[in-house]
């Protein structure tokens, strides 16, 4: 299949169940809120290491933020409720409570509610004042720079972790470009998060490794080095890989996202440097949810 | 579905605790056998009232009369809107839900309320928000707005919540307050926030900090949140400006936790 002169492989992309929750963080102006959520979405690209996967969804205006100031909303990412609980404690203080003129807020409703500062306000040392508005409860801990407002608790949805997509070019420049207004495509969409760093991976990596010790290693088949030597998936005229890898609260927000970055692919001029779009996948048998590329752009 | 209507066919001569209302089944025509005391008689609601209406989640009382006690007493989950006056214990442990009173309230309205919210658009009677029988704490959770002034002895023991006064509130108000938000647009009247604990209060009366220290300059995101919050439940502008509060916290005498904000009114 062929779209706009890119080749689309007859693949598909394979993802998983996760649990999600949005948090809305919001400062005294964007600088800050960006400080704080750049700091808490930090070694948070892939929970094989990192515990969750995180990112900054989109910015919001002063309308938007619950306090009416210049804030973000943060999508988190994780295979387990413990884990998504205990990231989310421990980064809220040490990111979001350590910056200055920050306050944090629930992005979401839900009958399952995880804590967000409901253990943090201990660092008020009894100091802290509990205020109540209807259902939702906040924390008003006092810190050097004033008041430090969260709320208490978020919800957590479910949601798909693993949409991707890779872009096999035939040179670098051209590969990241690609890359680059892809991730610009759905830089402002709701729902979806690209957790790596800048949204694009180059590390992509396969379930297993010849070493015992680890779990995943490189993704062998879509290394252009390493053509030469091993039976490769990559055209002889590939010498660039890169994924993107979009995490999202429903199938259809992936889908949408997905569909938005190829055809903003379609619109560059260097598209004819990209060989072709394909996806990851581990076989079909790992993930719950498939992304069938060809379909997507149908 | 249209909502549950009752209006009153005759002129009342005596009491009538109405806390049936509360312990509605989810079917309507049940409301209308349901039995109550009238005087030293036992009659049915329908001999009292003409009712009209299905939906038992909405419930609206017409030309209501101070006669009229207990409404929404244990309320859980339904909205019941009065217009007139209506009598004691209106709200009284109220779970959740919503009561609207177009008219005044005798005493003990929202008395031990632990949820939901009140809105009376007249004046309220003594020991509003007060302790409910057989309880130690007065207002456990929820939302009052009164629109006219509040009586005596009003608010005692307030634990959690928020009420909003734009009348004036009478002698003894928020005592013993453990915590919760109390906004006061009018007068206060003698003795209030004796013994108190914790709490935030909003007013305009210097009187009150007198024994306070006042607070540094710093900014409260959470006022100006909080604020907003309000103004959109009770939907309408706050009387309180966020840029004219001054914070006077620490009582110089008792070392509580309480707070008062004061604002230019």
């Amino acid at each position: 299949m062929n779209y706009k002169g890119i080749k689309i492989d007859n693949t598909f992309a394979e993802a998983f169940n996760m649990k999600a929750s949005r948090i809305i963080v919001t400062a005294d102006n964007l600088r800050w809120a960006k400080n704080a959520c750049d700091s808490f979405t930090g070694f948070a690209t892939s929970v094989i290491a990192c515990g969750i996967e995180a990112g900054i969804e989109k910015q919001l205006k002063t309308s938007e933020t619950p306090d009416n100031r210049p804030g973000y909303s943060i999508l988190l990412f994780s295979m387990s409720r413990t884990q998504l609980e205990k990231q989310l404690e421990t980064r809220v203080g040490q990111c979001i409570l350590t910056c200055p003129t920050t306050a944090i807020f629930s992005g979401m409703s839900g009958e399952d509610m995880i804590p967000l500062g409901k253990n943090l306000r201990y660092f008020g040392d009894g100091y802290q004042i509990s205020k109540k508005i209807l259902d939702r409860r906040f924390w008003r801990i006092p810190v050097m720079d004033g008041e430090f407002l969260c709320e208490e608790s978020t919800a957590r949805v479910p949601a798909i972790g693993g949409g991707n997509f890779l872009v096999l070019s035939n040179n670098r420049k051209s590969c990241l470009s690609a890359c680059e207004a892809a991730i610009n495509a759905i830089k402002n969409q709701s729902n979806v998060i690209t957790p790596f760093p800048g949204g694009v991976v180059r590390s992509g990596s396969k379930v297993g490794s010849k070493y015992k010790a680890l779990i995943a290693s490189t993704n062998d088949a879509f290394c252009p080095t390493l053509k030469s030597i091993i039976n490769s998936n990559l055209p002889s005229n590939v010498n660039c890989v890169m994924e993107i890898v979009i995490n999202g609260l429903t199938f259809q927000d992936i889908n949408i996202a997905i569909k938005n970055s190829i055809e903003s692919i379609g619109k560059l001029k260097i598209k004819k440097d990209i060989v072709s779009i394909s996806a990851g996948n581990y076989g079909g048998k790992l993930g719950q949810h498939h992304f069938h590329l060809r379909k997507i752009m149908k | 579905m249209k909502p549950i209507t009752l209006q009153l066919k005759k002129r009342l001569k005596y009491r009538i605790d109405m806390s049936c209302l509360s312990t509605l089944s989810k079917n309507s025509s049940s409301l209308a056998s349901k039995i109550i005391m009238y005087g030293n008689k036992q009659f049915k609601i329908k001999d009292l009232f003409s009712i009209k209406g299905d939906d038992v989640n909405n419930i609206v009382i017409k030309s209501s009369v101070h006669l009229l006690d207990n409404i929404g007493k244990k309320l859980r989950d339904i909205n019941i809107t009065v217009y007139g006056d209506v009598g004691y214990s209106l709200g009284e442990q109220m779970i959740s839900g919503k009561l609207e009173v177009y008219g005044n309230t005798l005493d003990y309205t929202a008395s031990g309320m632990k949820g939901g919210s009140i809105f009376i658009y007249g004046d309220t009677g003594n020991y509003t928000c007060g302790k409910s029988n057989s309880l130690n704490e007065g207002m456990i959770d929820g939302l009052l707005f009164i629109k006219g002034n509040v009586g005596n002895n009003s608010i005692e023991r307030m634990r959690r919540g928020n009420i909003i006064i734009e009348g004036n509130i009478g002698d003894y108000g928020c005592h013993q307050m453990i915590s919760g938000t109390v906004m006061i647009k009018g007068k206060i009247g003698k003795f209030f926030a004796e013994e108190i604990k914790r709490g935030s209060i909003f007013t305009k009366d210097k009187n009150l900090v007198k024994n306070y220290n006042k607070s540094n300059n710093a900014e409260y995101n959470f006022t100006s949140f909080f604020i907003k919050e309000i103004s959109k439940i009770i939907s309408k502008n706050l009387f309180i400006n966020n840029n004219s509060l001054v914070r006077y916290c620490g009582h110089k005498d008792t070392n509580n936790l309480s707070e008062i904000f004061l604002f230019k009114g």
